[in-house]
């Protein structure tokens, strides 16, 4: 299948199995682990935002994220797959961030990247602004673990002992923050709700 | 027990933690129900990806996670080199140190007696210590002109000697017999020199 996959188109490589993309790119194939890392690009920018409101530092911490997984590619069971292993270093990439930027007391930066509206009505289109702008200030005012953990749970599906074992916790603990982390969400959307009103 | 307990035990519930009397509840409780859609909602708003993940550069990260990587793997190398390089190093100059002859005791250094009575002005001053001749490295003794003589001298003599052997026994005694048996010619034999009167 590596002699195969720098011939094959990307639809086709796409169809591979993840665990079968992870043992090739474990076998020292460098197609195969360009396959990977554009499957997870996305999502762990995604995660990388929702964490630390920043584009700047999100980009940042997806590096980070992917050149670890170029050094420690051996290190992932191909049995679990490399989503939560990425999670988990996602996650310590943007803990590494915060603490560095808390250090030289860096203001973060609005987004410097020009956002593309799919929403042709200005109505609608200024609605989804105020609401994500809503979802960003009210994940801010959680705790560092409560949103990761919220995070980890909703935005890429892992399971309480998925997310206990990223965050180095117990699954107790994880489903105590997840919980509180949607109880002051919650409450957050309908103080802005009434304040909307 | 009114609905704002209830809160708690509904996301629990929605955690998966199996309690029948809060889904019971629920089913009956229409404030409740209202709440556990709510979080279904902030649920799906946290699932939905953020629009600054549609505009970042992926092949950009990509690159450059790579790039990072290699970097870190270089540098590793270089250090290990470095940490060999060193512990070669060190180990010869302790195998030559330990070869080498002890040096000879040199006396102390010891600071100018005048910079030590302006900095601190003892009350009473300490005996002077015995100086101590310090031991000075073997130097090449070059001969004066009265060793020259000696040493020429003494030459001369041993030429003297191995031309004259008896010479060595001066003043030499050497009897002469005559007729009359009474008489004997004691002969004095004398050197020309005065250094063997």
């Amino acid at each position: 299948m590596a002699q195969t996959l720098t011939t094959m188109d990307p639809q086709t490589a796409d169809e591979i199995p993840e665990a079968d993309l992870l043992r090739l790119a474990q076998s020292g194939s460098r197609d195969a682990l360009e396959q990977l890392i554009m499957r997870y690009e996305r999502r762990i920018f995604a995660l990388a935002f929702r964490l630390t409101g920043s584009v700047e530092d999100a980009q940042d911490a997806a590096q980070e994220t992917f050149t670890r997984l170029h050094l420690r590619l051996r290190e992932i069971q191909a049995g679990r797959g490399a989503g939560p292993w990425l999670c988990a270093v996602a996650v310590n990439a943007c803990r590494d961030i915060g603490r560095r930027r808390r250090r030289s007391r860096l203001i973060p930066l609005p987004p410097a990247i020009e956002v593309p509206d799919a929403l042709t009505d200005p109505e609608r289109r200024a609605a989804a602004r105020e609401s994500q702008e809503c979802l960003r200030a009210g994940l801010a005012t959680l705790p560092e673990k409560e949103r990761a953990a919220l995070l980890l749970r909703e935005m890429q599906g892992l399971s309480t002992a998925e997310v206990a074992r990223a965050l180095g916790s117990s699954e107790v603990t994880v489903r105590s923050q997840i919980c509180n982390a949607r109880m002051k969400l919650r409450r957050f959307f309908r103080r802005h709700e009434e304040a909307g009103q | 027990m009114s609905c704002p307990d209830w809160e708690s035990r509904i996301l629990l519930l929605l955690e998966g933690v199996a309690d029948a009397e809060a889904a019971g509840h629920l089913r009956n409780c229409p404030a409740c129900a209202a709440f556990a859609s709510e979080l279904a909602g902030d649920a799906q708003a946290l699932r939905t990806a953020p629009p600054e993940a549609a505009a970042v550069d992926y092949a950009a990260i990509r690159v450059a996670a790579r790039r990072e990587a290699v970097r870190r793997i270089w540098r590793r190398r270089v250090l290990a080199a470095l940490a060999v390089a060193a512990a070669i190093l060190l180990a010869s100059r302790v195998a030559i140190h330990r070869d080498l002859p002890q040096p000879a005791h040199s006396a102390p250094v010891r600071p100018p007696a005048a910079v030590v009575a302006s900095v601190a002005p003892a009350p009473t001053p300490a005996p002077a210590p015995t100086p101590r001749p310090a031991i000075r490295p073997a130097r090449h003794h070059r001969p004066t002109d009265a060793d020259l003589d000696r040493q020429f001298a003494e030459y001369l003599r041993h030429v003297e000697e191995s031309q004259h052997p008896a010479a060595a026994d001066w003043p030499a005694v050497v009897p002469i017999a005559t007729s009359n048996p009474n008489v004997t010619i004691i002969w004095l034999q004398e050197s020309k020199g005065n250094d063997h009167e």
